[in-house]
């Protein structure tokens, strides 16, 4: 059973989040980002991107000319161009509210084919609200590093612009290709969960590109590499995130094609990491999707996620959902 | 917000390899412009769909290629897609035809030449309905496709003689228009105007001379000035409740006397459905009617494309009196899209002063306050007019009429009046 049957079930909800074709062309809305603000407002990053995922599941009887899985970009337009608006949702988990961030002001021309940053998770350290993801259009072969965007909201204008930009170095390995998914911790400002286990937190710094390992603790053992996901969320006594877990597999003519599932992982307060889904489990069953928000609101927890790389959805998990899937991850 | 696909996105966490019921998500973002999000629903109902629902997946397919194909620049997917669509069920003709049009739009003659061909064997096999309108009108668009893309691989007269039989079949009105366009460009066969007969009949009971020509539901303006050279008029008068025909009227002819209203039997404001795209023929079917029991195009045609609008409304009698025309009315032509009889109310007694009408109307109602042409007939019967020509620009259901008042009559009046011959 997938975890929106199951959420709705038991008195959840899902609502899709959609600004209008005219903003965006109609290409796709995804991995969204949920953030809960000190003064109730749902708010939310929405990723918008300029191409069309085109994915044949199943027995991929009806593959593109490049292969089951292929993003559809301008055919003219080599890039995969993200921009990402910031929204505002009502009580129904409707989007009321949207503006494209304006990044206008730390825009350098970019020299890689992915331009933007990607899967920005919403974030609010010491006051200031933050969009926190991997850009990767700064060098000639796409390296790309975690990004922590200041963003300055006027929540009277709707208006949101990008203030200050800082490139996070890789704390140990700087010479890695690509840094992506790194999990803020929603209460503990510039903190990050950048491997699930072992555990690897690591700490950045707002004001200069720095970054150091705070620790690595072994904690439980998973046999499938959990990626992030969403931010780190305190539930109780816990911390809890969505992460997600890639099979990537070729058909018999070398082509690509994937699988993402996700799990459920659970933290003490020492980021020791003490509990994961024993089985992975999807949101729609969709063969892409993809987590990057979750927040508690009115004791349940919403979870935003992406369909497909062109579908944007927020779903609502019961509280007693949430409990079940944490004891199940722990007593495993 | 999006209930629609709310609702459904339930159904389907609970039963999500359902290929019908994707496809009923992707038909619902596809209404709200989210192509992206309708192709990732379509492409699930291709291949969860592929044993069970071959139409579902025929249907789900050529979307995703029209979804494609609004996001632009997408060429080699949308073409690949229709190609897939037809390698599914080769012997429908609906992806024979998209394919078609789709290359004769991008120029590709001789394929699109090879696809209406191909297209046209199979559209006398009975087939499964389709779950959806994936805009294939019928056999004729594949003949349409293949006369249009004949003329540029080297077929003229087969081209020619193509249009001249799709002429006397009921088409609907954009492929109508296209096709006399595309007649114009046969040089060997002279292009008679429309309009004609108003030229011929007001020369033939008046004068050479009309000064003043009105045109109601002027469009471009196009038709007022063919009236005003060949009738030699120094007076034009030009109406439109659609704004952008005003000002592309105004840019146009900015000597002729361009009003920006509806004209109806009431002074005040009306409710008006402007028709949005690039399609002259098609916005020129803007009308104070909306498009729900349109007959040509069919009401599909419309969805998305009509703006509901305020606009002012006018008597004629109340607008001749506001210009301080109490003289005599040469020619006027009504092209209100079903609203001719509200128009004629409208002139009230000054209908009497109108030497010669030209009135479209129409055969079958289109909406519950529709006046057809039986009782328009009548009317003007009634009023002291003769019914001098009968014309079928736009097919059976639509007949354009050529009236002159009998009273004003100064050539051949014993044409209307059996009393002056004796």
């Amino acid at each position: 059973m997938n975890l929106v049957q199951k959420s709705v079930q038991e008195g959840g909800r899902l609502k899709p989040l959609i600004i209008p074709a005219a903003d965006t062309g109609g290409t796709g809305l995804m991995n969204p980002s949920i953030f809960i603000d000190d003064d109730g407002d749902l708010l939310c990053i929405l990723r918008h991107i300029n191409y069309t995922l085109y994915h044949s599941e199943n027995d991929q009887r009806f593959p593109s000319i490049w292969g089951p899985l292929s993003y559809l970009h301008p055919e003219e337009d080599q890039r995969l161009v993200t921009a990402n608006y910031l929204c505002r949702l009502d009580k129904n988990l409707n989007i009321i509210n949207h503006t494209l961030i304006d990044t206008t002001k730390l825009d350098v021309k970019p020299i890689w084919t992915f331009v933007g940053e990607e899967d920005a998770r919403l974030i609010k350290w010491d006051g200031k609200y933050y969009g926190t993801g991997v850009r990767r259009d700064t060098t000639t072969t796409g390296q790309g590093r975690m990004e922590l965007s200041e963003i300055e909201i006027d929540k009277e204008a709707w208006t949101a612009k990008e203030i200050s930009r800082i490139r996070i170095p890789a704390p140990v390995d700087e010479s890695s290709y690509c840094e992506k998914n790194w999990m803020p911790v929603l209460d503990k400002p510039f903190h990050y969960i950048k491997w699930t286990s072992p555990t690897e937190l690591v700490k950045a710094d707002p004001n200069e590109p720095k970054c150091e390992q705070v620790h690595v603790t072994p904690g439980k053992v998973v046999n499938a590499d959990q990626r992030g996901g969403s931010q780190l969320i305190k539930w109780g006594k816990h911390y809890i995130a969505i992460t997600h877990e890639v099979v990537l597999f070729k058909n018999y003519m070398k082509q690509k094609n994937g699988t993402y599932r996700h799990r459920l992982c659970v933290w003490d307060e020492k980021f020791v990491l003490v509990g994961v889904s024993p089985t992975n489990w999807a949101f729609l069953d969709g063969q892409i999707e993809f987590c990057a928000g979750a927040a508690e609101y009115e004791g349940d927890l919403l979870i935003s996620f992406g369909f497909q790389d062109n579908a944007a959805f927020i779903l609502q998990v019961p509280k007693t959902v949430v409990d079940e899937m944490i004891a199940e991850a722990i007593n495993v | 917000m999006f209930k629609a696909i709310d609702d459904l996105i339930i159904e389907l966490s609970k039963d999500p390899f359902n290929p019908v019921l994707s496809f009923k998500i992707a038909v619902e973002y596809e209404k709200v412009g989210q192509t992206a999000a309708a192709v990732s629903f379509y492409l699930r109902t291709a291949e969860y769909g592929f044993y069970t629902h071959p139409e579902y997946v025929y249907a789900a397919l050529l979307k995703s290629a029209q979804c494609f194909e609004n996001q632009k620049n997408r060429e080699s997917t949308v073409h690949n897609l229709f190609l897939k669509a037809i390698a599914h069920l080769p012997t429908r003709p609906e992806a024979w035809f998209l394919l078609a049009r789709y290359c004769e739009r991008a120029k590709r003659w001789q394929e699109a030449y090879t696809f209406s061909e191909t297209g046209l064997m199979y559209t006398k096999i009975k087939t499964a309905p389709l779950p959806i309108w994936v805009d294939y009108p019928g056999e004729y668009a594949l003949t349409f496709e293949k006369a249009v893309t004949g003329w540029w691989v080297g077929r003229k007269d087969e081209s020619w003689e193509i249009f001249q039989e799709l002429l006397k079949q009921d088409i609907a009105h954009g492929y109508r228009s296209a096709i006399i366009n595309n007649l114009k460009l046969f040089e060997t066969r002279e292009y008679i105007d429309p309009l004609e007969p108003v030229v011929t009949n007001f020369r033939k009971h008046f004068d050479s001379d009309a000064p003043i020509i009105i045109d109601i539901g002027t469009r471009d303006g196009d038709d007022a000035y063919y009236l005003y050279k060949k009738l030699n008029s120094t007076k034009v008068i030009a109406i439109d409740a659609n704004t952008k025909a005003i000002a592309a009227t105004r840019t146009k002819y900015p000597w002729m006397t361009a009003i920006y209203s509806a004209v109806t039997h009431e002074d005040g404001q009306t409710e008006f459905h402007i028709v949005n795209g690039e399609n002259k023929e098609a916005s020129g079917t803007s009308s104070v009617f909306n498009k729900d029991k349109s007959i040509s195009p069919a009401p599909e045609y419309y969805v998305d494309k009509v703006q509901k609008v305020t606009v002012p409304s006018i008597r004629m009698d109340t607008l001749l009196s506001n210009l301080g025309i109490n003289d005599k009315l040469d020619v006027v032509k009504i092209d209100t899209e079903g609203y001719s009889w509200q128009v004629l109310q409208g002139f009230g007694d000054r209908l009497k002063d109108v030497r010669l009408f030209h009135l479209e109307t129409e055969k079958t109602s289109i909406h519950d306050d529709h006046v057809t042409t039986e009782n328009i007939t009548q009317f003007m019967l009634d009023n002291g007019f003769a019914l001098v020509d009968a014309s079928y620009e736009w097919g059976w259901n639509i007949e354009d009429q050529v009236w002159v008042n009998k009273e004003l009559v100064i050539r051949h009046p014993e044409c209307f009046n059996h009393s002056t011959i004796e």
